[in-house]
C-alpha cells in the first residue's frame, strides 16, 4: 500500500469501501440452505401482508400432507404463539419465531429456530414470515421456494405496487377465493399485474375455507419437494463417498 | 419499515472496517440505497441521526444515494428501467425480471476530517 501523505490538520479525506448490510443475513442463508440440500429438505417461505390466510392455507397443507411428508413450521410474528398453535392442534411440530418489533424474518433467526428442530428427520420445512410485502422481499432465508399470498380482499392492483416481492417469488397464490363474489376483484387483472413484473410467475387461485384450488397447490408442493430431493441426490452422492465427519447427536424434537 | 435497526448495523459495521482511532474524525458515511431495497433513503438519514450520538462518529452524518433499478434485456444485450413497474424491455418488448441493479444496501464510503493537530512526524 503507498504511504499516505500526511493530511493538513482539518483538512477532508475520504475512503471508498464496500461493506454489504445483509452479509451477515446472506452467510446465514448460505449456512440454512446447505443444512436443507444436506438432507434433501424442501423448504419455503411464505409470505403476505398480513391476515391474507398464511396460517390457514398452512393448517390445511398440513393436514393434507402429514402422513405423506415429516414436517416442521417456523411461524414468525411479532408476537404470540398463536400461529404455532394452529399448527400443532394438526399433530405437526411448529416452531414460534417472535421477532418483537423487526418486521420480517432475517436467516440468523432461521438458523437459531433450527437448533431446536431435527432437520435430518424432515422432508418438509414451511416459514411463514411476518405479514408485510415489503421487508421481508429484501431478505433470503435459505429456502428452495417463495410463495407470495395476495388475498382477493386486497386488490388485484397489488402485485405492480411492490415489485421487490413479486420479483423475488417462485409461486403466486389468489387466497380467499371464495370471497370473490363478493369482492371487486378481477383474476385476470391480478394475473396480468403479477406477469407485468415477472413474466413467468405461476399464480393458482385457492380457497383454504372451501378447499377450491388445493389440489394444484399440493401438486405443486410435491413437485417442489421431488426436486429437492433429486437435488440432493446430485450433489450429495460425492461428498458423502468422502464425509469421515462424525454425525450430530440426535436433537430431540422441541414439541 | 426497519430504517433504526438498519442505522445500527451501518454503525456497527463502519465501526468494525475502519480504525478505532479514526472513528472520531468520520464526518461523513455514505450508503448506496436501491429503489427496490425497501429502504427509504430519507428515513434512513433520519434514523441515523438519532442514533449517531450513541456511536463512536458521534459527529457523523449519512449521505444516502439512491440507486435506481436497472434491468438486462438479453436480446437488446442492454439495460432498462422499468416504468410503473412493468418489466418488460422498451426497445424490443421482451419481459426480463433479470435486476442488474437496484437492490443493493451498502456502505460505499467514509469521509473523515484530519485531527486538529497533525500527528507529529
Ligand atoms: N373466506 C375466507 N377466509 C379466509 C381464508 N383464509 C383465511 N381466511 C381468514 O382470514 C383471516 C386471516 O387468516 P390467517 O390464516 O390468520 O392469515 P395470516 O396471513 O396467517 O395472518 P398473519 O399471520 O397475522 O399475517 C382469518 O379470519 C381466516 O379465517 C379463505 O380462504 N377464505
Ligand atoms: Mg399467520
Ligand atoms: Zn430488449
Amino acid at each position: 500500500m503507498p504511504q499516505p501523505t500526511v493530511p493538513q490538520p482539518g483538512a477532508v479525506q475520504g475512503h471508498d469501501v464496500s461493506i454489504a448490510l445483509l452479509k451477515a443475513n446472506d452467510w446465514a442463508a448460505r449456512a440454512v440452505r446447505e443444512q436443507m440440500a444436506r438432507h434433501g429438505v424442501l423448504m419455503l417461505n411464505i409470505t403476505s401482508s398480513a391476515g391474507s390466510g398464511k396460517t390457514l392455507l398452512l393448517e390445511r397443507t398440513v393436514a393434507a400432507l402429514k402422513d405423506e411428508f415429516r414436517i416442521c413450521v417456523l411461524e414468525g410474528d411479532l408476537e404470540t404463539e398463536r400461529d404455532a398453535e394452529r399448527i400443532r392442534r394438526h399433530g405437526v411440530q411448529a416452531v414460534q419465531i417472535t421477532t418483537g418489533t423487526t418486521c420480517h424474518l432475517e436467516a440468523p433467526m432461521i438458523l437459531q429456530a433450527l437448533e431446536r428442530v431435527d432437520v435430518s428427520q424432515l422432508d418438509l420445512l414451511i416459514v411463514e414470515n411476518v405479514g408485510n410485502l415489503v421487508c421481508p422481499a429484501g431478505y433470503d432465508l435459505g429456502e428452495q421456494s417463495r410463495v407470495t399470498l395476495l388475498a382477493v380482499t386486497e386488490g388485484d392492483d397489488k402485485p405492480r405496487k411492490y415489485p421487490r416481492m413479486f420479483l423475488s417469488t417462485d409461486l403466486v397464490v389468489l387466497s380467499k377465493a371464495d370471497l370473490l363474489p363478493h369482492v371487486p376483484f378481477s383474476v385476470d387483472a391480478a394475473i396480468a399485474d403479477v406477469h407485468a413484473v415477472k413474466a413467468t410467475l405461476p399464480v393458482q387461485v385457492v380457497s383454504a375455507h372451501t378447499g377450491e384450488g388445493m389440489a394444484p397447490w399440493l401438486a405443486w408442493l410435491r413437485d417442489q419437494r421431488a426436486n429437492a430431493r433429486a437435488g440432493t441426490a446430485a450433489v450429495q452422492l460425492p461428498a458423502r463417498a468422502t464425509s469421515a465427519a462424525p454425525a450430530l447427536p440426535a436433537v430431540p424434537l422441541a414439541h | 419499515m426497519h430504517e433504526a435497526s438498519l442505522a445500527q448495523q451501518i454503525a456497527t459495521s463502519v465501526a468494525a472496517a475502519i480504525p478505532p482511532d479514526r472513528h472520531g474524525d468520520v464526518r461523513v458515511i455514505r450508503c448506496l440505497v436501491g429503489e427496490l431495497s425497501g429502504v427509504q433513503p430519507l428515513l434512513l438519514e433520519g434514523a441515523f441521526a438519532v442514533v449517531a450520538a450513541l456511536t463512536p462518529f458521534p459527529q457523523a452524518r449519512l449521505a444516502c444515494e439512491a440507486v435506481p433499478t436497472r434491468v438486462h434485456c438479453a436480446p437488446c444485450d442492454g439495460t432498462f428501467a422499468p416504468v410503473h413497474s412493468r418489466y418488460a424491455c422498451p426497445q424490443c418488448g421482451t419481459p426480463s425480471s433479470d435486476v442488474v441493479a437496484g437492490t443493493e444496501l451498502l456502505v460505499s464510503h467514509v469521509v473523515y476530517e484530519a485531527p486538529a493537530t497533525a500527528p507529529s512526524p
